[in-house]
């Protein structure tokens, strides 16, 4: 298919839409350049023709945001192209009032034939999808997309221009198949067969939940280990780095750390030692030995014992008479043993003797609480000190940000052990057991795999369609082989013809697309990933990209682009200018003036049968556009018109 | 009766979940802690010391142990030496005959009781100088210890420059 776009009106709508008609005639020029001030509509062109060609539906938002001003009710816009040389129009009329936008088309060829309400018939609308059509009505935000990070901007280019996704509908329509077979034998078979169908539809689906669940689980697993492992890649970072620098403190502290100990174990034993000897009144403090030592001679003092003792008078009640012959009886004798407890006794006396030796065997001692008082003293002192050197240790770790490093072994010791548990886990869900007579089906994916498949063969062999499906998925396996070969081998060729024309725009620099996977994969040495490049850089990979694909296209289409060499430098400018336009055949290219020193005046010396200049300028007067045609008027205009802003 | 602490000798002392100085962290071997009855014997020893009888309306109202616990076994004749040289000190300051001496001496003393002390007249006297030795030890020093060595240390300290000497 051969697509040309020929021209477009406008009205009503904004910048110089306002008013507009653009003639390129049925045979257009292969380069026209249209040189505008910003501001004065070119995006809104580049997006009136995607709209136009897909047939966008456009919200009541979307409508409005075309209106020149808030005078005008209605508007519209038409876009004239030839496909395979027949002349089509598509027309858009957009009512502002109701923010709705109607599409209809006019051909005069064979394929539609006159004017008919609606977009493009669906067979070219597949043709110019909008994957497609923004490559070649170009899409600035495509430059980035196509090499950033977790974009499949690339690759989904390839699918749309190739058609990959046929293969797709193609399986899609094997299962559709698959089912309607099933349906229709379900239908057929008698009761019985019927209820053994349905039973067996009921198993297949229950398994087939249950595989939901666990490739779920499977799922968050993942996601927990890759979570976990990061962190520990982070933490083994961190500890790596602050243990080099706590190395230097780690002798003093783990040196002082053992003093520590050493001290309050002196001190716990001296404390011990102390409490036994401040438990013995003698050996607690000379003063109180003193006063036991003094006791005797009190006692001696005061002339204690007397010579007559408790004793004494016991014996002296059991008598009947005393020693001065008067007779004792009952009276006397109850007196004179009450009385007796008025004298010491014998056994308390030795109360006090027992007294003296123990007292004597304490001098014995050498030790007193004095002397292992002073020794924990002095191990308290030591431990101060100790503790007080750890603390100014550790102040220098903190200052240093080392004290950290604890926390995060502990954090990574917690995610190890965590790790583990995932990882058995993840090999109880995952791994294919041999024996899985140990494991249950509904806990492992394999044996699960295994398990929807033998109940889809036990359906399908009730339903007598086994041998339809094992064909069907077979077929899907080719389709899903040929589609991967397919992208494979595109890839490659893709990539190949990219780093040519990279070769040729960036001619000093080695730039080059390593490998397209979703994206494209930048290098500048063929082996290690280059992640970080410039806007200059991103779009020269973008063009070589897009000239790439579009020049091995199964179709041809134009290639129309805003301000192409704006953020290039002026020498990849030239080379951009250069090479670009002589791989389409036809170009409509919208620059500023700025665009002209390096991009556009590469033009001038070609030739006028295949280049027009259009400028289009805003009359300050009457407020509406002005065309001019030719190279002399597209030279000079500059600046003074707002060109270059 | 047996041996009565001062009413607010526990507090002091931080007598708590049957520990002394309860804030402290626990020692390994529990054997070396200090005892509660180590309290009342500091307080004797004061109290004895200073010839200070304490009040029996400032004493609890129950015994807080019967008896000397084991590792005050070998000190049961000096403690009742202890009170018998601080009540006869005591009460050469009166005029007492060496009879009256004789008496009260044989009130205090009981070989057949475990502690060598009358329950009435010894173990009531004994109470009464751990009272009034808390008193001053309390008075004195301040802050209150908070660990068993630092009781130790500053007990020794504030004995030898506060009571051996008087």
């Amino acid at each position: 298919m051969k697509i040309r776009i020929t021209g477009w009106r406008a009205k009503n709508l904004r910048g110089y839409l306002t008013d507009i008609e653009i003639d390129l005639s049925s045979q257009p020029k292969r380069w026209t350049l249209f040189q505008m001030p910003n501001g004065t509509g070119k995006t809104t062109t580049m997006r009136l023709f995607r709209d136009a060609l897909i047939g966008s539906n456009l919200s009541a938002d979307e409508v409005n945001s075309l209106k020149a001003d808030d005078t005008v009710e209605n508007g519209f816009f038409e876009l004239s192209l030839t496909i395979d040389d027949e002349p089509w129009r598509v027309e858009m009329k957009l009512d502002f009032r109701t923010g709705r936008c109607e599409y209809s088309r006019t051909s005069v060829g064979e394929r539609s034939g006159g004017n008919k309400s609606g977009r493009l018939p669906s067979g070219l609308r597949d043709t110019l999808q909008k994957g497609i059509t923004e490559l070649f009505v170009f899409d600035g935000e495509l430059a980035a997309e196509i090499i950033e990070d977790g974009a499949s901007r690339a690759d989904d280019s390839i699918r749309a221009l190739y058609k990959l996704d046929s293969f797709k509908e193609l399986c899609l329509n094997i299962d559709a198949q698959a089912k309607k077979r099933r349906n229709n034998a379900a239908s057929i078979s008698a009761a019985a067969t019927k209820n053994s169908i349905g039973r067996f539809t009921a198993d297949h689906k229950e398994a087939e939940d249950i595989l939901v669940h666990l490739l779920r689980n499977e799922r968050k697993l993942l996601a927990s280990k890759a979570e976990g492992e990061a962190r520990i890649d982070e933490l083994d970072t961190k500890i790596g780095d602050l243990s080099s620098q706590q190395e230097q403190y780690s002798d003093e502290l783990s040196e002082i750390k053992e003093r520590i100990v050493e001290d309050r174990s002196a001190i716990s034993e001296l404390t011990a030692r102390s409490t036994e000897l401040f438990r013995s009144p003698p050996l607690f403090h000379s003063s109180v030995r003193d006063r036991l030592n003094s006791l005797g001679g009190t006692m001696h003092k005061l002339k204690l014992p007397r010579t007559m003792s408790e004793e004494f008078f016991l014996q002296l009640a059991e008598e009947d008479a005393c020693i001065c012959g008067r007779e004792i009886g009952a009276n006397e004798k109850k007196t004179i043993t009450e009385n007796a407890k008025k004298f010491l006794g014998h056994d308390q006396i030795a109360v006090v003797n027992q007294m003296r030796l123990a007292l004597r065997d304490t001098g014995q001692r050498s030790e007193t609480l004095g002397s292992a008082l002073e020794q924990l003293r002095v191990a308290r002192d030591g431990l101060q000190l100790a503790e007080q050197r750890k603390l100014r240790i550790e102040d220098e770790l903190e200052e240093a940000g080392l004290t950290e490093i604890g926390e995060f072994k502990n954090e990574k010791a917690k995610i190890e052990f965590r790790l583990e548990g995932t990882c058995e886990a993840l090999h109880q869900l995952t791994g294919d057991h041999f024996d899985l007579s140990e494991i249950a089906w509904q806990t492992n994916i394999p044996a699960c795999r295994r398990e929807v498949k033998e109940r889809l063969r036990k359906r399908d062999t009730a339903a007598g369609t086994y041998e339809f499906i094992q064909k069907a998925d077979a077929l899907k396996d080719l389709v899903g082989n040929v589609e991967a070969g397919a992208v494979s081998r595109l890839r490659n060729r893709i990539k190949i013809a990219t780093n040519k024309y990279l070769k040729n725009i960036l001619v000093n620099e080695p730039l080059r697309v390593a490998s397209i996977d979703g994206r494209l994969l930048l290098t500048t040495d063929g082996l290690g990933r280059k992640s970080s490049v410039s806007e200059g850089q991103k779009l020269a990979v973008s063009y070589a990209f897009l000239t790439a694909l579009l020049a091995e296209a199964p179709h041809e289409f134009p290639f129309v682009v805003d301000s192409p060499a704006v953020s290039l430098d002026v020498e990849i400018r030239r080379t951009v200018g250069q090479l670009v336009p002589s791989l389409f055949d036809q170009m409509i290219i919208f620059v500023i003036s700025s665009e002209r020193e390096g991009f556009a005046d590469t033009f001038f010396n070609r030739s006028e049968s295949d280049v027009e200049f259009v400028t289009i300028s805003m009359d300050p007067v009457t407020g509406r556009p002005k065309l001019m045609n030719g190279k002399e008027e597209f030279r000079s205009f500059h600046s003074k018109s707002g060109g270059s802003a | 009766m047996s041996f009565v602490i001062h009413k607010r000798a526990r507090k002091y002392f931080g007598f708590q979940d049957q520990r002394m100085f309860h804030s402290t962290p626990r020692e390994q071997d529990s054997g070396r802690e200090l005892l509660l009855f180590d309290a009342y014997y500091a307080c004797l020893l004061v109290g004895t010391c200073l010839s200070g009888l304490g009040r029996e309306g400032d004493l609890e109202s129950t015994y807080f142990i019967e008896g000397y616990p084991e590792p005050f076994r070998n000190s049961k004749e000096f403690i009742a030496g202890l009170i018998v040289e601080a009540e006869l000190r005591r009460l050469d300051t009166e005029n007492y005959s060496d009879r009256d001496f004789e008496r009260e001496i044989a009130k205090l003393l009981d070989v057949n009781s475990p502690t060598r002390l009358s329950e009435e007249a010894g173990i009531a006297k004994s109470n009464l100088y751990a009272a009034g030795g808390f008193e001053f030890i309390s008075d004195k020093i301040q802050p209150k210890p908070v660990s068993a060595q630092e009781f130790l240390l500053r007990f020794h300290d504030f004995w030898e420059n506060e009571v051996s000497g008087k």
